[in-house]
């Protein structure tokens, strides 16, 4: 097949989710003989969209990558006031504030609709990534009843996700690939059909161990056991309420137990002695970290599909997740590779039964490798989403 | 038009509320619109432009609307409509006591009544308020 993928950024150094989910699958699908392309923009940061790569075309691991120049960045000066406006309210925004929203939101592209004119006609599917950002709803109202639309919605029940805009253009689409079975069912009860769909899951590689020595020297931790919380420190991600728990857990078990939250910077949590933030690190210091650490912990209030957590399943670790987050509550109850917490009494229950028993978390981590084996390995993946893009191939 | 530069401080006096509460959350340069609720004085032509000053222009600037409810049914209107356009930062105060018309007055940017609108489309409206406003 000849599939064209549609994203907001696009690249090896892009660490955002749904971005480095869109290039795993480009780069599978190519490997697998079809001739993949990838419309994108020149951004490389999604807070200011700002033009950091060369507008044109290049090669990224036999993928042909247009890049479109961003003509409208992140407008900060309005794109707060007009997020309260359009999501806060109680009130149903009309469809011109709505808009104005997602062009303030960015990154605007304003030759995409030309690009995809003058292209469309070589490509047996297009595939958008992402529901929320510019290139999906103008790209599929441009590309739908044309050529098939497939959506990787990488949805969560987040205030953008209840506006009529996004329901409106979800509809167009002719074929869903969903990471879970929560995410199926959140669009579904949003949209009120029932459209062509699998629950498609992200793949995962296969492990390749580091020696936990590299991170330990790295990062000065001794010996000392660690629980390892991987992506961006923020809020959202429940970063700042896990250091808070992890405080008051430590005051309670004083020890040598540390937390180590390693990615992005967005948000710092209050300091204390015991947890250390190693900023964005490389895949071969994240491996090790993953190898040495006691357990992984989740925290974000918001995920479409949790890839640390299958990531850290494949190194055979427990996982301790955000319960108020349907998606990886589901995943850990499907996997039984570890618990799900509300509040601090469940998260501190939790982790004193993990950290007690060395065998327990063994057992758990066992699970969680037998699971991935089973359902997330990428040759199972690619089954089931080649079926999907074959089954959408034909709709028109 | 009339406008003025807000100093911040309260010509009503530490007891207002209304000045207390303007001292306290305007986060932006205010637009008074000061005239009887009715047909004639087309109320909603304003909101309309003012709309369109904080999507496109200055998503700060505020708007207090009051006078007497001469006609209520136009307050009513208006107000459904600041609703309909999600405008958060549009007060409409019909039938203010004199203390809320002196801190509205106190904390003006511009004050406009409907003798001082140009006849002239909501785009212009806009523009001409945005020609005093921005200065």
């Amino acid at each position: 097949m000849k599939l064209l993928y549609v994203v907001q950024r696009y690249g090896p150094e892009i660490a955002g989710g749904a971005e480095a989910h869109c290039r795993a699958f480009a780069r599978q699908m190519v490997g697998r003989g079809h001739e993949v392309e990838v419309v994108t923009s020149c951004a490389r940061d999604y807070a200011t969209w700002a033009n950091e790569y060369e507008a044109g075309d290049e090669l990224d691991d036999n993928v042909v990558v247009h890049r479109l120049t961003v003509t409208g960045e992140r407008d900060m000066k309005f794109f707060a006031p007009l997020s309260d406006r359009v999501l806060s309210s109680r009130y149903l925004a009309p469809w011109h504030l709505q808009e104005r929203w997602l062009d303030a939101q960015g990154p605007v592209l304003g030759d995409l609709a030309p690009w995809l004119d003058a292209n469309l006609d070589r490509f047996d599917v297009v595939i958008f990534f992402t529901y929320l950002y510019y290139p999906t709803p103008v790209g599929v109202a441009f590309v739908a009843g044309r050529r098939p639309v497939v959506l990787h919605p990488t949805a969560h029940d987040e205030p953008p996700f209840r506006l009529p805009m996004f329901r409106s253009m979800m509809r167009l689409v002719d074929a869903f690939a969903f990471s879970t079975p929560e995410e199926e069912a959140l669009v579904r009860s949003r949209i009120g059909t029932r459209p062509m769909s699998s629950v498609v899951g992200v793949g995962v590689d296969p492990p390749r161990p580091e020696p936990d020595a590299v991170a330990r020297a790295a990062f000065g931790l001794g010996d000392r056991p660690y629980l390892l919380c991987l992506g961006r420190v923020e809020a959202l991600k429940g970063s700042l309420e896990l250091a808070a728990f992890f405080a008051a857990y430590k005051a309670r078990q004083p020890g040598p137990l540390m937390l180590i939250f390693a990615g992005d910077r967005v948000q710092v949590p209050e300091p204390h002695p015991d947890v250390v933030l190693t900023g964005v690190v490389s895949d071969e210091v994240k491996r090790s970290l993953l190898a040495g650490c006691e357990l992984l912990v989740a925290p974000s209030f918001y995920e479409s599909f949790s890839m640390v957590l299958t990531e850290a399943w494949v190194y055979g670790k427990p996982t301790l997740v955000q319960g108020r987050c349907d998606v990886l509550a589901g995943q850990v109850e499907r996997t039984g590779a570890g618990f799900a917490y509300k509040g601090f009494a469940e998260f501190e229950t939790a982790l004193e039964l993990l950290r007690g028993d060395a065998a327990l978390r063994s057992r758990l981590g066992a699970a969680g490798a037998r699971y991935v084996e089973e359902n997330y390995t990428w040759d199972i993946v690619m089954e089931r989403y080649e079926s999907l893009l074959e089954h959408a191939a034909s709709v028109l | 038009m009339s406008s003025k530069h807000s100093t911040g401080q309260t010509a009503t006096g530490p007891a207002s509320p209304t000045a207390r509460h303007l001292a306290t959350y305007l986060g932006g340069p205010l637009l008074v619109w000061s005239g009887p609720f009715t047909r004639a004085t087309r109320p909603e032509r304003v909101l309309s432009a003012y709309h369109l000053l904080v999507t496109w222009r200055d998503p700060s600037i505020e708007l207090v609307m009051h006078g007497p409810a001469v006609e209520p049914d136009v307050v009513s209107h208006v107000d459904r409509f600041a609703h309909e356009l999600v405008l958060t930062k549009a007060w409409i105060a019909p039938n203010p006591d004199q203390e809320m018309i002196d801190a509205f007055s106190t904390f003006a940017t511009l004050v406009v009544t409907p003798d001082d609108l140009p006849d002239a489309g909501v785009a212009d409206l806009a523009d001409a308020l945005w020609s005093v406003l921005r200065t």
